[in-house]
Order: C-alpha cells, then structure tokens, then sequence
C-alpha cells in the first residue's frame, strides 16, 4: 500500500463584494416607518408602469396617482399593497386583554389568512380597496408591501374592482462567464449550536467533511473542489435565542457587569467557526436566533463575540441579507426570515418546500427582498432609500433554514437563475453543494446511524 | 342588565325641568323658502330620498306612516275646520314604508282640563257656567284675539281623583273644560286656582284643578291612543293635501283627528321603517394654543355620514371642505372657496337628503352651537334653518336636566322640528359608566378600534397646508362622522330608545331631552284615565324649588360581616323588589286612605304598611300603579318569552330592546311617587314601599337562621341576603339548599313576591358595605364572571396602575385562590414601580382643564402643569376643555404635589425621575389595603413594607438640576468608571475588557427587545391609521401605545448608542 504523500489545494474561488448595501453605519430611529415605503414606491414606479405597460397594451388609462381616480374608467393604478388580515399579531388586541404588559411578546400564527382580510392599494396620496370579485385572481398571494400596478375600474362603492394585476418583473441580469471546471459552493443554516438536543456528532461529522478528513480519495478530491462555505444564520440554537429576550425581559436596563451570560454557546460557536476558517473561506450570516439585532437587516456578528475565528481572514462576518458575487456569478443569500413571513400571507403550506421556491421566484419578480417588512417582518426604518429593492437578478437566490430542501431554475429572458432553499441543518442534517459551472445543486447529508 | 343590581334607584329623582318652546315659533316671513332655492342643490340630488307621489282619494290604499315626532303649531284661524276657529294642529313626523318622509297635521283636536263641581250642581246651569268662563276669558289679554269660542265645550264627567281612596269609593262630579288652545289650560286653570272667577248662582271658591298640567301632546297621543314610535294609518279619503307645502318633508297630508287610525306596538306594527340617520362631525381652524372659538375660527370641513336603518351600506359619505381638497376612494369631497358657502351648502345638504335623526359626537353642545354661532358671525341669515319647517329658524337655548339616574347635565337644546337629535356622547353619560368619554376610548371599548386623535393644533396646519394634507384631515373626520354611527348600531341604541318610546307611549325625544318622570306620568294618564280617574293638579308641584321636604327611611342594609369567604355564599334575590311590593300590597295613590278615613274602614279590608299607612285590599279596589306593573311585567315576560323564539337577529334586538325598556318602566314607578318635586310625589307611598322592603331583608334574614341551623346571613342589601349555609358545603349542596330557602321563604310572602335564588359567590371577599367582589356561579360547571361593586377600577382620577392591580389581585385571589400569589404580585408590583420598571402609561392621570385656569380656585396638579406649559410654549400648550395628562415627579424637599405634575412625554425626553413613593402611598396603597385587610387583618402594612422595597432606582436627570454642575465623562459600560481620556474611544475600562463578549451581549439583549418594540408598536399605529404612506400623526394619549411608542425610540437610539461604540472594523 503506497500512500503517497499527495498535496492537494482547494480550488479558490474569485470572491468580489461591491459596496454593502445592507450595512447600517449610523442608527437614528427619530423617523418612523413611512419613509420606506414611500422610497420603495419611488424605486419601483416607474419599473412596475413599464411593465404595465407592456402587458396592457389597447385603450387603458394610466392614473399617475391615486387621488386622480375616477369612477367608472377601466384604468391602470400603481400602489403598495396593503393587506388588512385580523390575524396578524395586534400588540393592541393584547393590551385589550391587559393593559399592564410591558410590550408582550406576540404569538405569531403560521397563516394570517382568514375570510375578513382586506386587500387595499395606496400611494402617496390615498388609499383604495381592491376587490378580486371579477377576475379569475385571487388575493391569497399577495404580498403587504409589494408594488404592483392594477387593471381594473372604480366601483360606485368606491371600491376598485380589479381585472389583472401586473408585477414589475425579474430584472434583468448578464450571462455569466463561462468556467471550465466544476467547482462547488457549499451552504449550511440552521446549525444550532447550543440546543439542549443538538446532536453534535453531525456537527462534527460535517466538520470531518469540510476539512476532507471523511472517506476516500476520491472524497478528499471532490472536497478540493468545494471552494467556499455560506453559513446562512442561525449558527446558534433558537433556545439560546428565547433566553436572550428573557433576560432582556427581566433586566431592561444595564446596570452593571455583575450578571455573566451563558457563554457556552458561543465558545462552541467560536470553535465550530475557527476550525472551518482554518480549512475553507467562509461567509457568515447571522440568522433570526443568533446575537447581532434584530431588525434586518442584520448586521454582521461583532467580532468580540468571536474571539478566535475572527482573527483569520477567511472568516468573513456579514450581514443577512447579503450579496456577492463568485466567479462571475451574481448570489444573493438570506437566512430566511422574508421567505417565512411571506408564506404567512398566503395559502401556501408552511412545510412545501415547493411553494416556498414560488414565494422566492416572486420576490424576484415583484423586485423586493422583504416585502412584508416593515409591517409584519420586523426591519430598520430606513429613511432615504429601500435597500431591499432589487436593482438586479442574481443568479443565484439562496435561502437558509428552510423546513427541506428544494431548489428550482427559472428562466429570466434566456438566463437561468437557480433558487436554492437550504434546509436547517439541526433538524436535517442536510447541507447543499452548488456547482458553480452548472449552478447544478446537490445534497448531501449526515446520518449518525446509533444502531 | 345586571340582575344584581338593585332594581330601583335608592335615591329619588329631584327635579325635571324642561324648557320646551313649541308655540312661541318664530316665523320668518321675508325669506322665501322653496325647495330648490339654493344653488347647492344639486350637488346633492342624487342622495334625495326616492319615493312616489302619494294618491289619494277613495279605492286608495291607506297611507301609513312611523310616527317619529309630535309637536303642534297654533293657527290663528284654521281653514281645515268649518268654523275657521284658533285651533292647534299636531304634526306628525314620520316615515312611510318604503322611506318616504310624510308631514301629517291633524285637526281638530282641542285640549282640556278638570275641576270639581260646586256642591249641589244642577246641571241646568252648564251654559251660564260656560258663558262666565268664556267672559272671564275674553278678559285676559292673551285671550281675547281667539277666534272662536275660547270655551268650546263643558261637560259634567263623572270620576274620582287618583289621589286617595274615600270609604265607599263615591263617584263625583267634574267640570271637562275643553279650550280652544293649549297655552289657556294652565292660564284658565290659574284663575280658577285663585278663585279669581265668579262662577253665580254658585258661590265663590277655589277650584283645584285637575289634569291641567299635562303636556298637550301627551293629551293628544293618549287620547288618540297613539305610543312612541308608532304605526299611524291615514284613509286616503279623509286625508287632504294643502295648498302650500310648509315642510321640507316629501309629503304633507291634513286630516282630521278622528280620521286618524293609531296602532299600538304589537305584532305587524313591531315592524321599522327606513329612517334615516345622519351622523356628522366639523372641524375647525384653531389659533395656537386656543380652543376654536365660533367668533374668531372658521369651519373647514364638515364630514357625513348618512345611512338608512337596516341597510348595511350607506346612502352618502361625504365631506364638504373650504379650499381644494384631494379625493379620498369610498366617499364623495365637494370643495367651496369660502366658509359662507360651505356652510350654505351643508344646509342644502340637510334639506336634500331629509335626515330623520341628527347624530354624532358632542353635537349638542359642540358641533351645533358651534355652526350656529359662526353662522352668526358670517351674518348667513339663510343658515340657521335645519328643521323640517319652512321658515322657522332653529333657535338654540340652554337647558338643565337634573335627574338623580343621569345626573345634572347642562346643555344646549335646538329648535329643530322634525329632527331628532341623539348624540352619542350624551347617550352613553346617560347608560355607560365609563372611565373616559373619549371618543377614542369609547370606540376601543365597544369596538374594538382604537381611533387617530389629531390634536386641533395640527388641525389648522394640516388645513393650511395643500390638497393632499386638508385630504388627510378629511379623512380624519369623515372617521368621526363614522364613528357614532357604527356606536349607535353597535350598542343598538336608536333599537332601544324606539322601543322604550313605544312602552311608555311617550315621544323618542322626550326620551333624550326629559328624565324618566315623563313615562310614568305617561303611563299614568293611559291607566286612570279608563277607570275615570283624574290626577290633581299639585300646586307646587315643580316651582317651588328651595323648600325642604320630608324625608324617608331608605333602603336597608345588614351590617356586613366582614371576611374572605372560601366557602359558598348563596344570594337570595327579591325579583323586581319594589314593584312587586307595589302589586303584593296593593300600593297606589288611589287605594291610600287618609289617616281619618281608617276608622270607616272594615279592618279586613284594608293592609296597613309597617310604616303605618294604610292601603285598601284589591277586593276593595284594585290600584292603578298595581294594574300599570302588572301590564309592564307580564309584557317583559311575553318579550322575553318571544326573545327565545325569535331568530331574526333584528326581530331579536327589537324584542332584547324591549324587554329592558319594561324592566326600566317598571322601576321608574317607585321613583316617580317618592320625587318630591315631580309631578305627584306621595311620601306615604315610597316610605310604605322602602318599609316593606326593609321588612322583609329582616324577615328573611331570621327566616333563613331559624331554618336553616347554623346557617349565618353575612350581608344583606336593599333587595338581595348573602347567606354562608355550613362551612363545610360544596358548590352543588349550597345550590341546592339556596333554592330551597328561596322557595320556603317565598311562600311567607304574599304573591306576586317571590325570593328567587340565582347565583353563589364562592369564593366571596365582603369588604364593606357595597363593596364586594366575588366569582359567580349560576351553573356548577364553571362560573359565570367575577363580580366587583364599588371597588373603583372605572375611576379616571386613578391611574392605570391602581385598576391593574386591583384588578389583577382579585383575579389571583378569587380565580385562582392564591392568596399568597396575590401577595407576591402586590409586593412584586410594589418592587418594580419602585425600581422605576412600572411603564410611564400606566403612571398618567389625566384631568380636564374644565374653565380658565385663572377660575381654578385650589392649587390643581393640572392646572400648574397647564400654566407651565403654557410658559414653555403656549403654541402648543393645550386649551380649555381639553384633557391634560401629567404623571408626578420627584421634586423638592417639601414641594406640593401638584407643582410635581410634569407631561409625560417631557418626562421620558428628559429622564426626569418619576416620585414613585408618592404613587405608592396616595394611590396604591388605600384600595390595596381595603382588598387586604379582610384577609390578612392587621398585617396589611407588611405588604408596604419590607425587603421589596428597599431596591430603589431613580433615573438621573438629563437637563437642569444638578446636572448644570457635572462635567460629562466618558464612562466604561462594564463598570461605569470614567475612561481616561487617552483611552475614550474605548467602550470599556481595562478591567472590563476581558469580560466585553459578555457586556456586549447585555447590551445587545436590550436593542432587540426595543427593537422587537420599535416595530411592533409603530406598524400597530400605521394600521390603526389606516395608511403606510404618511406618517403617524396621532396624540391619542389614551391609547396604551401612545407613551411607548415614544419612550421606545428614545431607549432604542440610546442603547444603539451604547452598542455602536463597540467600534465594528472591518468584518474580515
């Protein structure tokens, strides 16, 4: 048995971050949270009337605004979407029950549909109700939040009876360079380290991987060729998370460094992290449940929080949502809070992965991230600009801590681009590898068979 | 209603007056009014009410119409009668089926009155009678023009007087006097009270009237037999249209009174008609720091909101506004260049879409008063006519009602035939106990929806700003024309006050503008009047105001022995007590006899009540009051009975309305013999009442012990007894003992009194006396609600903290029968206010600033605030009758407390330190020992005091104070020590550096959780806004969001403050 000594490298991979929309410098919160949809409606205006226009073609009228409106024309109206829904968490419905709660943590229900909602278009100078009673549409979809145009005419009820309804569209994107060797993209959400039932031989199973001490050769080569990992949030275990607003509960203000946190999570965290970084560059969101705030978008986790991971250069700490672009193609990541608060406003099924790639594709088309923020997704009131409009198409959309994996490519006037949804590794075990040439994905997964 | 509640008024009504103008009308003849004079009119066509012409004539269907209001105007001579005499014409207002609006005068109709006969009347003489009253008459000034007989008819009338049963009960003759007009009745019966008359061959004397006092339109509607709010059938035939229309109504018909068909509310003639409502509300420009003044602010905007009753959608949305305003979806904006003609065309409005009833929020005494006197001001002469009639100008005037059920309430009242006015804010004063009138809090607690409060400061900028912002305050008030409309459903109000109208037989809006006096009296005259019964005439019936009168014993009450009760405690309740006392012994004024009159009496026939008066048997004679509950009684029993067969949710409503209005009639009867300055007040008969009542609290007391072994009765009020049966009984054996006491102890009682037992409190904590709180338990499976009396948690001089708490303790005591958890919630409560944990909302008094600061005699906590604020800005400060909130800081050594009064929201931008002692000894403390000291007896005060409250926090003052003197310094958030100034832009010492993961995440902890708060409390207020495009503008200080919303962007941007100095470099 000749083991010849065979140094492998990993394939790099050619890394490019253009300036961060996503990160907040200096935090004012003064402002209220008007401002961002009136930016986001000023962004995609005109966008959305082209697109219209284009659908719509014949003997419509197109109302600049709203308060233009005249009864009885067949007429084209641009607006955000407003879903009035009764099942949304109401923090006022809960002081009608006791009026002394601090500001009570609200019960989220998995669906806020329900028979009473309300679907009303606004703009900058008014409001109006939509009825889907003509046409073949049905509200469930609809996203607060999103921009749309509506074909339609005014009731005498004043309501605005819709015909059809227009998206502003998938943007645009470039076909990507072409690459001559297959070189993979490794993505992982929904770790949880910390979780009292974590089973952490997956975790480091994983590591064995990533670091290409599992299997053969043959493994150890197809490794080489995994060039970079995304951690997509969530690295730390929600548990962890509930303690944090616990403690935050009991103890609004700082008074003193007497009371020490649970620092074990994080230590592990830390180790996780350095032990990857030391192997393969890595690109860390954080997640809902991890330590950085909490209005998206999130910012990157503060390096005092990782003491040795920091400290190497292949650990790249970012913020959720984020974009890069690698080898030429365009990805743009989350680790999933927009996609699990829009599937609440729709019929979709919580756990079909399916839909969720349907929920992904229109983000894509109504050209917005998180629509549903700032109204049910907690985000910062941004004030002269909506950084969550999409200015251009990746191609790649992948989301973290999904319920299963699933992916789908869709077609953008001859362009593919590959949607990705990553399950949560905690629950799963999966991890997805993404061959950057193709944008072929594929599945991999850790099983501790006890038996 | 609550079956708990004691079924009468302990206290009596004290004084009902009611200025109520209907012949001095002031016509105005130089303005011209047709239908479509004003040059607004069609703007508004299209809401007009539909309808077709009515046919008359023979082979015609008879018009019918819903009576909605009666009143009467005097002719001078009546060209519908033959002999072109002075007369009165009742008009009818109402609607007709299918929503026409009808004007109905009738003829012909006179009033009358009664006197005794002289002794040994021949009745030869009726016409020399008759001619000395006519010439006696003549005399008077006001008299003399009468065309016609003043005198038209004297009749000798056979009856007795209501007041007093004379053995043998003889009959007597009376004079009927019948006059031409109604204002002659009191003049003639005046006279004949002074004796100012000479009545030969008879000699002179005084003549005690009798029935003269009576409302002329009351006298028409019962002598017509015509109630409330009801069916009223016209034949075709009889009816005759006029030339002239004088109403702005559709239609107007002339008939004759004894042409006119009246049904009672029965059956078919339950059925509504499609009466329009509007409901309307204005805004004003305000000054800066002045509440809009008619003489100076104009009218802007004035929003509509008309619907027709039983339909869902409205028939208009409208808002009228002075200058351009942008169009809002779902309702119509029509804009004027000039206030004159805005408020021109809101009349045109009212006249085009002929609204039945007037509604909306504070319009009597804000709204209307407010449009008139601008109207005023402008010198629109062609304004101020918003009733029914052409040409009669609506005239406002100030009236007083003061009634011990409502209270003394001054306010505004209007000329305005044909109209009805129900405002919202006096509907719910009158049947809410509520801790705010807001109309905020209001909506939030009947629907649910908290409403954007626009302060009127921002009022005039929004105005003075472009289409886009007067849009966004046309929007804000065609919400509050909204509002009461959505109220009035809601609470069914119109549905119950139409029903009351049609069981006391009384016009709706008598309802609203008299107390309840009116029904009985109403009641009374449909009852004796059959049996040839007449009710005198008291003299100083309702004059004499400064004269002491006697007084009564009350209500019992057994003493209360005082305790937490663990066990079940039964309630034995009296049903419709004094009612039924009132039917069981016969009480009435004409069964009383007179102290002399006993001795004529055969003792069996006759009861004597235990405060010594006594009343004939019904064997004997049966009385009037007795016969008016029984009808009412078994009436609600028939309601209730149809309630439960009824599906029709509005058939329902109307029968729900119904059977409260009997249970409301019934009651008021009791308190109408005992007001002493009503119209026939009779201390005999309310002391009997109250005697009897007492009596049997103490039969029944003894009873239940004597029976019962050691059974004990721990408390007993008016008309209910608390009995504990054995320690030691559950639910179900203390059920079943409680029922059979009621049912042992009713048989010692005669008929129709019936101790009824309906409920158990257990557990049961008996404070004092009407002071209680309990679960109760009608059913064995679980327990209906918790019952509270007179533990104030409604009370606005508290603040929120106080009904909370005490609401929250009576939760864990008697739900979940922890007294211990109870302790430890007060204390912990106790522990966070001290902490300074407690959230400022809860903290905020609020009080209205009611007259001019200056007025303010005593030193007042808001009135201080008001003047300081006033110094600090007096463009914003806030202005007469608006409510200022204030919350009680920390001051100096010794400072009054009502110097400490600070804004709330000053307090949370400067940090200044809350007096939370001064919280927990004037506000907490008393009805948290009253709570307590039954339970835990002398120990009260360690709930005060102890371990939790020693932790005390005060935040240190950003400004002023001691902060002028200190140098600001960099300190490490670890540790708090100030950082070296080499080191500043460090965020920790070098200490603390070695623990900075774990002061970061601390530190991080409280940026989410006010981030968490950031975005839940500003999209709940963009929702309850109603847009996501414009920013929240709301100043509802009410609402519990209002002070968070606000303390949570201070905290948040302080804390991101904190975090950002954990410098972020580059991420990799």
């Amino acid at each position: 048995m000749a083991h010849s000594t065979k140094v492998m490298y990993r394939q790099t991979v050619d890394y490019e971050e253009h300036q961060n929309p996503f990160l907040v410098h200096s935090r004012t919160y003064s402002q209220q949270y008007s401002q961002i949809y009136y930016c986001r409606l000023a962004a995609l205006r005109q966008v959305v009337e082209d697109s219209a226009r284009n659908k719509w073609t014949g003997n419509v009228l197109f109302i600049d605004r709203l308060l233009h409106l005249q009864q009885g024309n067949n007429c084209v109206i641009v607006g955000v979407i407003y879903k009035e829904m009764d099942l949304k968490p109401s923090i006022l419905k809960e002081y009608s029950k006791n009026p002394a709660e601090p500001v009570p943590i609200l019960p989220v229900k998995p669906c806020f549909i329900s028979d009473s909602d309300v679907v009303i278009l606004e703009d900058e100078t008014g409001r109006i109700r939509l009825n889907f009673d003509h046409c073949d549409l049905s509200a469930g979809t609809l996203l607060t939040g999103t921009v749309v145009a509506v074909k339609g005419q005014e009731t005498s009820s004043g309501d605005f009876s819709v015909d059809d309804i227009c998206f502003p569209g998938i943007p645009s994107l470039k076909i990507p360079y072409s690459l001559d060797n297959d070189i993979f993209i490794l993505f992982v959400s929904g770790v949880g380290l910390g979780a009292p039932w974590n089973v952490s031989m997956r975790e480091a199973l994983f590591l064995d991987f990533v670091s290409g001490k599992l299997g053969n050769e043959e493994d150890y080569e197809f490794c080489c060729q995994v060039g970079h990992l995304f951690v997509l949030g969530n690295l730390l275990s929600c548990a962890g998370q509930e303690t944090l607003a616990m403690k935050s509960q009991e103890q609004p203000t700082v008074s003193g460094p007497q009371q020490l946190l649970n620092a074990e999570p994080l230590i592990s965290a830390d180790r996780f992290l350095t032990t990857l970084s030391s192997t393969i560059p890595v690109t860390l969101l954080p997640g809902e449940a991890d330590p950085t705030n909490l209005l998206l978008p999130q910012q990157p986790l503060h390096h005092s929080l990782l003491p040795s991971s920091s400290k190497y250069n292949s650990l790249r700490r970012v913020t959720n949502p984020y974009q890069c672009c690698l080898n030429g193609r365009k990805i743009l990541a989350c680790s999933g809070q927009n996609v699990d608060d829009a599937c609440r406003y729709s019929t979709f099924d919580w756990n079909s992965v399916e839909d969720r790639l349907t929920v992904m594709e229109n983000m894509l088309s109504l050209r917005h991230l998180c629509p549903t923020a700032p109204d049910t997704l907690p985000c910062y009131p941004y004030y002269e600009e909506d950084p969550f409009v999409l200015k251009e198409c990746p191609h790649i959309y992948v989301v973290g801590n999904q319920p299963a994996y699933g992916t789908r490519l869709i077609n953008s006037n001859g362009v593919g681009v590959r949607l990705v949804c990553v399950p949560d590794f905690s629950t799963t075990g999966q991890v997805v590898l993404l061959n950057l040439r193709t944008l072929t994905p594929q599945i991999m997964e850790f099983m501790i068979d006890l038996n | 209603m609550d079956s708990s509640a004691s079924p009468i008024e302990d206290d009596i009504i004290i004084q009902e007056s009611v200025e109520y103008e209907s012949e001095k009308q002031d016509i105005l003849e130089s303005v011209e009014y047709t239908k479509t004079s004003s040059k607004f009119h069609h703007l508004f066509s299209s809401y007009a009410r539909k309808g077709e012409p009515v046919p008359l004539g023979r082979n015609v269907e008879n018009l019918r119409i819903l009576q909605l209001d009666v009143d009467y105007e005097i002719v001078e001579k009546d060209t519908f009668l033959k002999d072109l005499s002075s007369a009165a014409v009742v008009r009818i207002y109402g609607v007709t089926e299918c929503g026409s609006s009808v004007l109905v005068r009738v003829h012909g109709f006179r009033p009358f009155f009664f006197i005794k006969c002289p002794n040994h009347f021949d009745p030869v003489d009726l016409p020399v009678i008759k001619e000395s009253l006519e010439k006696r008459a003549r005399k008077v000034s006001s008299m003399k023009n009468c065309q016609g007989p003043i005198i038209h008819d004297l009749e000798i009338f056979e009856g007795r007087s209501l007041l007093y049963f004379v053995p043998n009960d003889p009959s007597i003759s009376y004079f009927k006097i019948t006059v031409a007009l109604p204002s002659y009745v009191r003049q003639l019966a005046q006279i004949l009270e002074r004796g100012d008359i000479d009545l030969s061959p008879y000699e002179g004397t005084y003549y005690s009237t009798f029935e003269a006092s009576i409302d002329f339109v009351l006298r028409f509607m019962i002598e017509t037999n015509m109630y409330g709010c009801s069916w009223v059938e016209l034949p075709s035939k009889n009816c005759q249209l006029p030339e002239r229309q004088t109403s702005y109504m559709q239609f107007e018909v002339d008939i004759h009174y004894n042409d006119m068909i009246c049904h009672s509310p029965h059956g078919e003639w339950l059925k509504a008609a499609p009466i329009r409502i509007l409901s309307f509300d204005i805004e004003c420009a305000g000054r800066p720091g002045v509440f809009p003044e008619p003489e100076h602010d104009q009218v802007i905007q004035i929003a509509n909101y008309l619907t027709e009753a039983g339909k869902s959608e409205p028939i208009a949305r409208t808002v009228l506004t002075l200058g351009s305003c942008a169009p809002i979806a779902g309702a119509k904006v029509h804009s004027f260049d000039s206030e004159a003609e805005l408020l021109e065309a809101w009349v045109s409005f009212l006249r085009v879409t002929d609204p039945d009833i007037l509604t909306g929020y504070n319009i009597v005494n804000f709204d209307l008063p407010y449009l008139l006197n601008r109207a005023n001001v402008l010198h629109l002469s062609s304004f101020p006519f918003l009733g029914r009639l052409i040409g009669v100008m609506t005239k406002m005037h100030d009236t007083r009602l003061s009634s011990s059920a409502f209270g003394t309430h001054e306010s505004k009242a209007f000329t305005m035939n044909g109209r009805i006015i129900v405002d919202m804010l006096q509907i719910l004063v009158r049947d809410y106990k509520l801790r705010s009138y807001s109309l905020n809090s209001v909506s939030f607690e009947f629907l649910g929806e908290q409403k954007e409060d626009v302060h009127h400061s921002i009022i005039t900028e929004l105005f003075r700003g472009n289409e886009n912002t007067r849009r966004r305050l046309a929007v804000y008030c065609l919400k509050d024309a909204y509002l009461p409309q959505r109220l009035m459903e809601k609470l069914m109000s119109l549905t119950n006050y139409m029903e009351l109208a049609r069981v006391a037989g009384i016009p709706l809006a008598w309802l609203l503008s008299r107390g309840h006096m009116i029904k009985v009296v109403s009641l009374l005259h449909r009852k004796a009047f059959p049996e040839r019964l007449l009710i005198p005439d008291l003299k100083n019936s309702s004059h004499n105001s400064g004269e002491e009168t006697e007084s009564y014993e009350g209500a019992t009450v057994i003493e209360p022995k005082r305790g937490f009760y663990k066990m079940p405690i039964a309630t034995l309740d009296f049903a419709s007590l004094y009612p039924s006392i009132m039917m069981a012994h016969n009480i009435c004024y004409s069964t009383l006899v007179r102290k002399d009159d006993v001795k004529y009496l055969k003792p069996e026939d006759y009861i004597k009540s235990p405060s010594g008066d006594c009343y004939v048997r019904p064997t004997v004679k049966k009385g009037v009051l007795s016969k008016i509950l029984e009808d009412l009684l078994s009436a609600r029993k028939l309601a209730k009975k149809e309630l439960e067969q009824a599906t029709d949710p509005f058939l329902r409503s109307v029968l729900n309305g119904r059977q409260l209005a009997l249970k409301i009639s019934a009651n008021a009867v009791y308190g109408f013999t005992g007001a002493s300055r009503g119209k026939l007040p009779c201390t005999e008969i309310s002391a009997s009442i109250t005697a009897f009542g007492r009596q049997m609290i103490e039969t029944t007391k003894s009873l239940v012990e004597s029976k019962f072994p050691s059974s004990v009765v721990i408390y007993g009020d008016t008309d209910s007894v608390m009995v504990k049966f054995r320690e030691d009984l559950t639910l179900e054996e203390s059920m079943a003992l409680g029922q059979q006491a009621a049912e042992l102890i009713s048989q010692s009682f005669p008929k129709p009194i019936k101790l009824e037992f309906e409920k158990c409190y257990y557990p049961y904590l008996l404070i004092q006396k009407k002071r209680y709180a309990g679960l109760l338990w009608t059913k064995t499976e679980t327990y209906d609600k918790m019952d509270c009396k007179g533990i104030e948690t409604v009370r606005r001089d508290n603040c929120k903290l106080v009904a909370n708490v005490v609401s929250k303790v009576l939760e864990k005591l008697l739900v979940e029968r922890d007294v211990q958890g109870a302790i430890d919630f007060v204390k912990k409560t106790i522990s966070d206010l001290l902490q300074n944990k407690v959230d400022i909302s809860l903290l905020v008094v609020s009080k209205e600033l009611s007259k001019a600061a200056a007025d303010y005699d005593a030193n007042q906590a808001h009135v201080t605030l008001y003047k300081k604020l006033y110094q600090r800005d007096p463009g914003s400060a806030p202005s007469l009758g608006d409510r200022i909130p204030y919350v009680t800081i920390k001051g100096r050594k010794d400072q009054p407390a009502h110097e400490r009064a600070e804004d709330p929201i000053y307090v949370l931008e400067h940090n200044l330190p809350l007096d939370t002692e001064y919280y927990l000894k004037n506000m907490l403390r008393k009805p948290l020992e009253r709570i307590f000291e039954p339970i835990i007896g002398k120990n009260v005060s360690s709930l005060f005091e102890g371990e939790h409250t020693r932790s005390i926090t005060v935040t240190t003052p950003s400004t002023g104070g001691i902060m002028r003197f200190t140098k600001v310094s960099v300190t490490c958030l670890g540790c708090r020590t100030p950082i070296s100034e080499t080191e500043s832009k460090q965020p920790l010492c070098k200490y603390c550096k070695a623990n900075e993961a774990s002061i970061y995440e601390k530190i991080l902890c409280n940026v989410r959780e006010y981030e968490r708060q950031y975005a839940m409390l500003w999209t709940q207020c963009q929702r309850c806004m109603g847009s996501i495009c414009q920013d929240v503008l709301c100043s509802n200080s009410d609402c519990p969001i209002f002070y968070r919303r606000r303390k949570v962007q201070k905290d948040l941007e302080d804390a991101s403050k904190q975090l950002g100095r954990f410098s972020m470099p580059p991420s990799w």
